[in-house]
């Protein structure tokens, strides 16, 4: 319950957030859609980005008010502030798909050109694989050494989560016969979509409650 | 009466400062000025009872509960004002209020909205709007509306003006009219103290210089004016510490009746305020 109140906490100091994110989902959605595959730009960029943008926003407004002095003044244990930010990216996500989908069903109503389909499971196990790498990276780092110091660090680690899928694709592309991407590409073939989406999620899932483990130990230690 | 707050010889070292063995007691019901100097411990005290950093040995008890280890449930009874607005700027003082709220049980909206009235906050304001006397203020509502029964406050008073300083204290005297809530006030100002001050706890340089009652204090403590010629071995040792010019000395004594007796006739002998007390007592000898 008191983890859910921090969650709660973390959309209300940034409601306008909820705003931009939406102006950002249409522009991206009509900007990005040459970019990849059909619907790439407002079915998995978007949820994405929305979901950095919360993340992001939320630690900000925590460091520039200095708000985790009284965060941890409160009757909470410092491990429930840390779950709150781990789980909070669900919400984060969530809001982003709802967007995407309200867009795409718009779009296509209107019958614009570029919204020819639904999302897919694909594009969410995606969504959601990635940010939770996403997170299991930053967070870490974010309660170690605070928002303000990792600016750059931040801008690293997005262009790694956006270049890095891409430039894989097309190494594996011009370099057909790398044993590793032949057998990727081999349980790609001879296993069920299911199958390869849970096991998105739980290598996802894994990093995750890793990185949760080592945050929690970070910031139990840390000093106000 | 039993203690609320208990300090065992609490150590905490930084690189260029220690907290040194700190031990005093605050009894329930009553209020505890806690005083030193800038960068004399004051704070990092207060950070340790709210297990904002860590203690490196010692203990403290609050409400008879250990801490760090019962963290959760003593700060559902912990009303905290800071020296700083730590509360999110960007939010007005309901929506800031609708996040508090949920985090204690013994939350009471009817007090809440008591105190805004009283206070004349206006709700709709967003915090980064209002003055450093309102925030303060609204602290303090969100202090006293769950059912606290010890109230810490680090330098709730710096940087506001005399008026307000002066509502504040009469603010905090009617809560103190409940005998069941304690206040734990840290100030530099110690005239702030005169007035609602049971107990003072000052601190120098990480340590402890006393811990009584206020009123113990002002009755021992005494200020001694007289001429140089006065000054030897023997009368130097009875003073805290002297401050000599060329016209004579004043200095602070820890004991009016002795001095009394010693400088009888020869000396002006007068009651000595906080403020004189931590001053001579930082000072040293000039």
């Amino acid at each position: 319950m008191l983890i859910f109140n921090l969650i709660v906490k973390d959309i209300l100091i940034q409601k306008k957030t909820l705003l931009y994110s939406l102006i950002y989902a249409i522009f991206a959605s009509a900007f990005f859609s040459s970019l990849g595959p059909n619907g790439f730009g407002l079915y998995m960029l978007s949820p994405m980005a929305i979901t950095y943008m919360f993340i992001t926003l939320a630690v900000s407004y925590d460091d520039k008010n200095k708000s985790d002095i009284i965060i941890n003044s409160l009757p909470l244990k410092r491990s429930e502030i840390v779950i709150s930010k781990y789980i909070s990216i669900f919400p984060f996500a969530i809001l982003g798909f709802v967007y995407s989908i309200l867009i795409g069903f718009i779009g296509k109503a209107i019958g614009l050109p570029m919204f020819t389909r639904p999302i897919s499971v694909f594009n969410i196990v995606f969504v959601l694989t990635s940010v939770c790498i996403f997170s299991s990276i930053f967070f870490p780092v974010y309660f170690k050494i605070g928002n303000l110091r990792m600016k750059f660090f931040n801008v690293i680690l997005l262009m790694l989560i956006i270049l890095l899928p891409s430039s894989a694709i097309d190494y594996a592309t011009k370099n057909p016969n790398n044993i590793f991407f032949q057998k990727i590409s081999y349980f790609i073939s001879n296993t069920s979509s299911f199958t390869q989406y849970s096991l998105a999620l739980i290598i996802g899932l894994i990093f995750f409650l890793i990185s949760l483990m080592i945050s929690i130990r970070i910031y139990n230690n840390k000093e106000f | 009466m039993d203690n609320i707050l208990e300090l065992k010889n609490l150590k905490k070292s930084y690189k260029d400062f220690t907290l040194d063995n700190l031990t005093f007691n605050l009894k329930r019901g009553s209020v505890m000025g806690f005083i030193g100097p800038n960068g004399s411990g004051k704070s990092t005290t207060i950070k340790l009872i709210m297990n904002l950093i860590k203690k490196d040995s010692g203990a403290i008890n609050v409400f008879g509960l250990e801490s760090p280890k019962h963290d959760k449930e003593i700060k559902q009874r912990i009303g905290f004002v800071y020296d700083e607005n730590y509360f999110y700027e960007e939010l007005n003082i309901m929506e800031m209020k609708n996040i508090l709220q949920p985090f204690y049980k013994n939350w009471n909206d009817t007090v809440f909205e008591k105190y805004i009235k009283e206070f004349e906050l206006p709700k709709k304001n967003k915090i980064k709007n209002l003055s450093k006397g309102m925030k303060m203020k609204f602290s303090l509502a969100i202090a006293l509306c769950h059912n606290a029964e010890l109230i810490i406050m680090d330098e709730p008073t710096s940087g506001l003006d005399p008026v307000f300083r002066s509502e504040l204290l009469d603010i905090l005297y009617n809560i103190i009219q409940d005998e069941n809530v304690s206040i734990l006030f840290s100030t530099h100002i110690t005239t702030d103290l005169e007035k609602i001050a049971d107990y003072i706890t000052f601190i120098n340089k990480g340590k402890l210089v006393f811990s009584k009652t206020k009123d113990e204090i002002i009755e021992n403590y005494a200020l001694v004016k007289g001429s140089k010629d006065l000054l030897d071995n023997n009368t130097r040792g009875e003073f805290v510490s002297i401050k000599e010019t060329s016209f004579g000395f004043v200095a602070l004594t820890k004991d009016i009746i002795k001095a009394r007796k010693i400088f009888k006739g020869n000396c002006i002998i007068e009651k000595a305020s906080l403020e004189d007390i931590m001053v001579y007592t930082v000072r040293g000898n000039v």
